[in-house]
């Protein structure tokens, strides 16, 4: 008999009684069930099979998916490795290569070959000739330098020049888990650059010369011996320069301060500095000078070397030179001192005589103080309204009536007393002051005219710097809306020079102004570059001839030609003709014979307030009509 | 030392061969939930061995020597030559009082003579994981711990445990052997296999499992059970859970499901599953069970003290997942054991809803699910 399974014995032992008997029904159940028991136990694992297979498909899908992306960071890895600027290596915790980039290879001059994942790094590096002489074998002097950063578990970092010339920065980063990264930066140009821009900040990018903060440097240096050294400063302005960037354009302006720039320092020894401290100023520092003698004459020589015709793309250009000088330790031993005082000398030859040199005075100081004291009472006369303003009445000659008035500044100072214009307004124009008093005098004088009969006028002066730093036409609109004058009694003068810088800008003014309603008229005509053609460059409506001229018409020929050359131009031009400063009857006499049109002088009156002139309008009586030489000096009243 | 099988069923009640002057000390009993209900089985006992600590609790499937039994009842007594014996007990009523429990247990046995400690408790209450961990804490390092927690066949209705008293629900027991000639040896083993790709514990709270790799844990094991996932939490049981050690790759922390919230989505196993740990399923195959059972009692006859075959006693404890999963075939683990311990060794055991034995590590005991489990005790001469 065949042996039974163990189960089955097992459930036919439960199925058989003690006597036994065989229970068929128990061992039928006992059977079925082991059965059923199976067969769960095969669909369990079949189940189990199919899930687990699908599950390990998917296992496998993602797998292949994250496959597929560390490929493509892998890729972005490398196209990022390889578009850096900075070589790259990581070297693992046992001294090997794990990763570099094409830079790194290019940076130590070794081959791609040379640089593959597990290379001995140090092998590598004995490779490359950056650190190793490959003829003498030689290790370069800043090699153990770098070693010694490599084999350290510290980041650091280190800058070093390699031996073709190279600049590099190299950074070491240590890894948690060994070894460490490492880039290599190729700063040679930004080093050079570095020097580019060290040297632009203290030169000037025009000339090359030191600005002015390596100038003072350079007087720090110079002064600082002790005792201080016997050393010049000497400020240099070029006279003229601003013409010939005006009318010759920037770029010749530009040349033109090279070539100056050439010629100062060719006038000095190495010792000495030459410096650019902008627009048309120059200085030069003039070490271990020995007496004023040397110093006056090497500032002769700037003056003259400046001075020589410059020859700019087909022009013939000559300017002038300044200059101021201070010296050390005569003057100051500190630089900034120096320097105020080279400034002080440079103001006053310029102030004086263009074209020469000054050396400081301790006056000078006292002069610029007293230009500083004037200057704060000009700005609070403006807030304190302490000008006023006279007229001297310009004269019809056939008939003889008064035309108009032209309007005088006067400044009546608490301090000073009544100043005449001559000692404040070029200071005045100088520091734009001239702006806000212009028109104030302006608007002034357009509301006394209101007060006067109809046909008579008023004549303002305008001054240059009005032009180039104000907007004269909107000036003149407002005078005349807020006061109410016509415009066709209002005669702005303006004087030659005023042509002279700017003639585009100034001309298209003019043109505003004449568009207004208001008259043009050129005054002091014939004393300054008396070039008739500016005449013909604007239509002026009156010319009035300088004073210079008048006084000299009964006893110089000459004064009497150009007096009668003027007024037959003005006569066939159709403009008006004025004299000024007439003081006696022949002269009126002589001026009505040349067909001069009105006169002004103190022969009529001398300029009066503005309370005197209804008087005077009122007791109008010509000259020739009282037959007396001076008849209006009856109405006088002991002003100017 | 002496042992006595004893053995009830509804016909006979106890029937034993316990000479009326046997000074029994120690009566251990097993049974089926229905049976172990009846009080009168302990009263019978009381008055059969008077002098005698009683414990016992339920179970689906008892082991009778080479036998295992859904009906009846199984017991032992126990006559020691010298050794001591003491009783502990406490009540549980909620699984986070399962420390404080193995606590106040460990505490009420403590003594300078302690030589081993075995645990019954509620098997639907504890969480073995504490339990262990509390007895551990006050225990001495030398003393091992060993036990069950009560069970219910595929019910998982109700589990009852008594210490001299009638066995209820809620209870803990424990007796402790005192001296120098008792001997106890132990040998645990499983046998399952692990499949599948392993898993992350995504979301986890104490013993309660919620998601696996983002995913509702019990969904995963409703896919695998397919129509068997109605009888959640028994089929469970055929795959438990294997809580990767990343220290120790091969040691194998097994834990068994003992409920299920299908509303929560969310799982409760026998110990602490702690998130972000990897788990894999694990599977039962009949052959590797078994050799699994015989490598346990080979582990336990390691360990034992040379002395009689008939002077020894050998605590079966083996988890209801291998009974649902080996069916009929469950008896053949239970040969396997046999064969190594020798026929005249006294096996009688029951199967729970999980094991304590003596770890490997400082721990005293530990908890272990779908093993079988095996204390040897015997007694020296004195």
């Amino acid at each position: 008999m065949t042996a039974q399974h163990k189960l089955f014995a097992r459930q036919l032992a439960k199925a058989t009684s003690t006597l036994g008997q065989i229970d068929l029904e128990l061992l039928g159940e006992l059977v079925s069930a082991t059965y059923e028991d199976t067969d769960r136990d095969r669909r369990r694992v079949d189940r189990a099979t199919s899930l687990m297979a699908a599950e390990l498909e998917e296992l496998v899908q993602r797998r292949e998916a994250l496959v597929d992306e560390l490929s493509v960071q892998q890729h972005r890895l490398e196209a990022a490795l390889e578009n850096m600027s900075q070589g790259l290596c990581m070297v693992d915790a046992c001294g090997n290569l794990a990763v570099c980039n094409g830079n790194f290879a290019d940076m130590l001059r070794v081959s791609a070959d040379a640089c593959a994942a597990g290379t001995v790094f140090f092998d590598l590096l004995s490779r490359s000739p950056v650190f190793e002489n490959p003829q003498s074998g030689a290790i370069q002097r800043y090699a153990t330098e770098y070693f010694l950063m490599t084999c350290s578990n510290r980041r650091s970092s280190l800058q070093q020049t390699w031996v073709d010339g190279r600049v590099v920065s190299i950074s070491h980063q240590p890894l948690p888990a060994g070894g460490f990264i490492q880039t290599f930066e190729d700063v040679t140009e930004l080093r050079r650059a570095d020097a580019r821009i060290a040297h632009m900040a203290l030169h000037d990018p025009l000339t090359d010369l030191p600005n002015r903060v390596l100038l003072y440097r350079h007087l720090q240096e110079a002064l600082s011996g002790q005792p201080p050294a016997r050393c010049a400063l000497l400020y240099v302005d070029l006279d003229r320069f601003k013409t010939v960037n005006d009318t010759l354009g920037h770029a010749t302006g530009d040349e033109l301060l090279q070539q100056v720039a050439v010629r100062l320092s060719g006038q000095v020894r190495a010792q000495d500095t030459v410096a650019r401290l902008g627009g048309d100023e120059f200085a030069l520092i003039l070490r271990s000078c020995a007496g004023h003698d040397p110093i006056a004459a090497l500032a002769d020589r700037l003056i003259s070397c400046i001075s020589r015709p410059y020859e700019l793309n087909g022009h013939e250009v000559v300017i002038g030179a300044s200059v101021g000088i201070a010296t050390a330790p005569e003057h100051a031993s500190e630089p900034g001192e120096l320097i105020r005082f080279a400034d002080l000398a440079l103001y006053s030859a310029k102030s004086a005589d263009r074209g020469h040199y000054c050396f400081f005075e301790p006056e000078m100081e006292e002069s610029m103080r007293d230009r500083r004291t004037l200057e704060l009472e000009l700005r609070r006369a403006i807030t304190h309204e302490e000008f006023e303003l006279h007229y001297q009445p310009f004269i019809n000659l056939k008939p003889h009536r008064i035309n108009g008035f032209e309007a005088l500044l006067r400044w009546r100072s608490p301090t000073r007393g009544l100043i005449a214009p001559d000692e404040f307004v070029p200071l005045a124009e100088e520091l734009g002051l001239i702006v806000p008093i212009g028109e104030w005098v302006l608007r002034q004088a357009c509301r006394h005219a209101m007060e006067w009969a109809e046909h008579i006028r008023v004549a303002v002066n305008l001054s240059p710097v009005q032009f180039h730093r104000g907007d004269v036409a909107g000036m003149v609109r407002r005078a005349l809306k807020e006061t109410g004058l016509s415009p066709h009694r209002l005669e702005l003068e303006v004087t030659e020079s005023l042509l002279l810088q700017n003639t585009d800008t100034v001309l298209l003014t003019l043109h505003q102004l004449r568009a207004i309603g208001v008259s043009i008229a050129m005054d002091d005509f014939g004393t300054g570059y008396s070039s008739l053609s500016y005449l013909t460059m604007f239509p002026f409506d009156r010319i009035k001839i300088d004073r210079a001229f008048t006084s000299g018409i009964d006893q110089r020929p000459e004064s009497l030609a150009v007096i009668r050359a003027v007024t037959g131009m003005c006569t066939s031009l159709g403009i008006v003709s004025t004299a000024e400063g007439v003081e006696t009857v022949t002269q009126m006499r002589l001026l009505d014979a040349e067909q001069c049109d009105e006169v002004q002088g103190f022969l009529f009156s001398r300029p009066k307030p503005k309370c005197d002139i209804e008087v005077l309008l009122a007791s109008w009586n010509p000259p020739e009509s009282t037959g007396t030489a001076l008849p209006a000096e009856k109405v006088v009243k002991g002003v100017l | 030392m002496k042992t006595y099988e004893l053995c009830w069923n509804s016909q006979n009640g106890w029937r034993h061969s316990v000479p009326d002057a046997e000074p029994i000390t120690l009566v251990l009993y097993f049974g089926a939930t229905e049976t172990m209900k009846d009080a009168s089985l302990y009263a019978r006992l009381q008055t059969d061995f008077p002098r005698a600590q009683i414990l016992g609790c339920s179970t689906g499937t008892h082991i009778r020597g080479r036998v295992v039994e859904d009906d009846g009842a199984i017991g032992v007594a126990i006559s020691f030559e010298s050794t001591r014996v003491r009783v502990a007990a406490a009540s549980i009523g909620a699984a986070d009082q399962s420390f404080a429990c193995g606590v106040n247990i460990g505490t009420q046995l403590l003594a300078n003579d302690l030589a081993a400690v075995f645990v019954l408790s509620d098997g639907l209450t504890t969480d073995g994981a504490g339990l262990a961990a509390g007895l551990s804490c006050v225990l001495p390092a030398a003393v091992p711990v060993s036990g069950a927690l009560a069970a219910d066949g595929a019910r998982f209705g109700t589990t009852l445990v008594g210490a001299n008293e009638a066995p209820g629900t809620g209870r803990i027991a424990a007796f402790g052997l005192y001296g120098s000639s008792v001997r106890c040896s132990f040998g645990s083993a499983g046998g399952w296999d692990r499949f599948g790709p392993l898993r992350r514990v995504t979301a986890s709270r104490g013993n309660i499992l919620l998601e696996l790799d983002g995913e509702p844990a019990l969904d995963l094991y409703e896919r695998y059970l397919g129509e068997e996932a109605s009888g959640l939490p028994a089929t469970g049981l055929h795959y438990p859970l294997n809580i990767l050690n990343t220290g120790d790759p091969d040691a194998q922390l097994v834990r068994t499901l003992l409920g299920v919230d299908r509303p929560a989505r969310s799982m409760t196993f026998a110990g602490a599953i702690a998130e972000g740990s990897t788990v894999q399923l694990m599977r039962g195959c009949h052959e590797r069970l078994v050799d699994g059972a015989a490598l346990a009692a080979h582990r336990a006859l390691d360990k034992r003290v040379s002395a009689p075959h008939e002077d020894r006693l050998a605590l079966l404890v083996s988890c209801v997942g291998r009974r649902l999963l080996m069916g009929q075939r469950c008896e053949d683990e239970i040969e396997a054991v046999n064969a190594v311990l020798g026929a005249q060794t006294l096996q009688i055991g029951f199967y729970s809803y999980g094991e304590i034995t003596p770890g490997n590590g400082p721990e005293n005991c530990e908890l272990q699910n779908q093993t079988m489990t095996i204390t040897c005790i015997s007694e020296t001469a004195a």
